[in-house]
């Protein structure tokens, strides 16, 4: 099987991707970075492309893998800065109804890596459950418990925010 | 509350998110609707996970909405090049090492040393020729992926290639002292036959002076700009200015 084209591969997978890697970073300028080092990856790989999986489905590892590893750098950079403040980029500033979106952030990065990945992958448009699960290479079954799990979570942290600011939640 | 008493809630809430992705087959799909319409804890679930959603997929848009992903995959394959091209210069390099070190050592001639001095100074060029060029392909490659999207990075990344280019300037400025150095004691022990106080003195003034006058005559100024960025002295919008590129969509608020 030949290695399919770096330009149809990225034509087809790059929104998806970019909207995966601001679901797995929570930033814009991460979001960015890990964007191009997985083309760069894709790019590096492709001719060794064996086409055991979906071309789709690997680019979609391939971004995982590098988002939560950029992540977790720049989370390392923030705690020797100790500017954890400054972490919350333009795109949460710029959004609105702001405060929604900032909880909603703040509460997935609060969230482990596997409950992330699979809360940003659900949120990518146009992907399935049945590709979700082989991205992440488990049972769909195990995708839709990992992401109740997840949302569980979510509204946890969700509704522990509330309480922490409930003058700024009246206020939106 | 629950419609299936044959099923208990756990069994619902394990189906939900399958649910609202469509992705159940008809049967179930109908138990877990007619289940979610009568239980208000489901219900409240389906559409705290939509609004959940919805944010994300917002919060997506804006970004893709201001992205340009032709320049990314230009830059991304500019890039390549890059990298293809340093490989060569790395492999030709060390090929000329190994050749000029093989030669020396079995060099068997009376001008010797004054032939050895010669040959340091060759040796000198690829390492010294590698990290120069290292650092100026990566402050290019910075200035390139800010200003002009040839390569697709963000000012973050930014900040730290003409960090790490830095470091790397300040490297170089080390090397070529210290072999400049090098070279000076044997050429000066080859030409009077010993090493003299005074001598050694004036390469040590020559050793501490060349970093400068490196810098002075053959730094490129678009580096020197990116020190004083990286030192605070000037902004971005001045960084911009003085080397004459323009800004990248979306970062002009940065």
């Amino acid at each position: 099987m030949s290695a399919p084209d770096f330009h149809a591969v990225y034509e087809t997978a790059r929104e998806r991707i970019l909207a995966l890697c601001v679901h797995l970073t929570g930033n814009r300028a991460l979001a960015e970075d890990a964007f191009q080092e997985t083309f760069l990856l894709v790019h590096a790989h492709l001719a060794g492309f064996r086409g055991e999986a979906d071309a789709g489905t690997w680019v979609y590892r391939i971004a995982v893998r590098v988002c939560l590893r950029l992540r977790d750098a720049d989370r390392r950079q923030r705690r020797l800065r100790a500017d954890a403040a400054a972490a919350m980029t333009e795109i949460r500033a710029n959004s609105s109804p702001a405060t929604e979106r900032e909880d909603v952030f703040n509460a997935l990065e609060a969230l482990d890596d596997d409950h992330r990945t699979v809360l940003a992958l659900m949120a990518v448009k146009g992907l399935t459950g049945p590709e979700i699960a082989r991205v992440l290479d488990v049972p769909i079954g195990t995708v839709h418990s990992r992401a109740h799990r997840a949302r569980a979570l979510l509204r946890a942290a969700l509704k522990s925010t509330s309480q922490v600011h409930p003058v700024d939640q009246a206020d939106h | 509350m629950h419609t299936q008493p044959h099923r208990d809630h756990g069994w619902y809430e394990a189906r939900l998110e399958g649910y609202r992705r469509n992705e159940l087959d008809d049967a179930e799909r109908a138990d877990v609707a007619s289940h979610a319409a009568g239980c208000e804890q489901c219900a409240a679930w389906l559409s705290s996970a939509d609004r959940e959603d919805a944010i994300m997929q917002t919060m997506a848009g804006d970004v893709i909405a201001n992205f340009d992903f032709d320049r990314a995959r230009r830059g991304t394959e500019n890039l390549i090049a890059v990298r293809r091209r340093q490989t060569w210069v790395l492999l030709t390099a060390v090929a000329v090492y190994c050749a000029v070190g093989v030669g020396i050592v079995s060099l068997r001639s009376p001008h010797r040393v004054w032939i050895s001095a010669g040959a340091v100074l060759v040796l000198m060029g690829p390492p010294l020729g590698l990290l120069l060029l290292k650092d100026r392909v990566a402050a290019a490659r910075a200035r390139a992926s800010l200003a002009t999207g040839r390569i697709a990075i963000s000012a973050r990344r930014f900040e730290s290639r003409v960090r790490v280019a830095l470091a790397l300037f300040q490297l170089n400025r080390a090397v070529i002292a210290l072999l400049t150095a090098l070279w000076g004691v044997l050429a000066f022990s080859a030409a009077s036959g010993r090493g003299s106080l005074p001598g050694l003195v004036m390469l040590g003034i020559l050793a501490a002076l060349a970093p400068w006058l490196w810098r002075r005559w053959l730094a490129p100024s678009a580096v020197k700009r990116e020190e004083e960025l990286v030192r605070g002295r000037i902004t971005l919008a001045e960084y911009r200015a003085a080397i004459a590129l323009w800004p990248r969509r979306g970062e002009a608020r940065r």
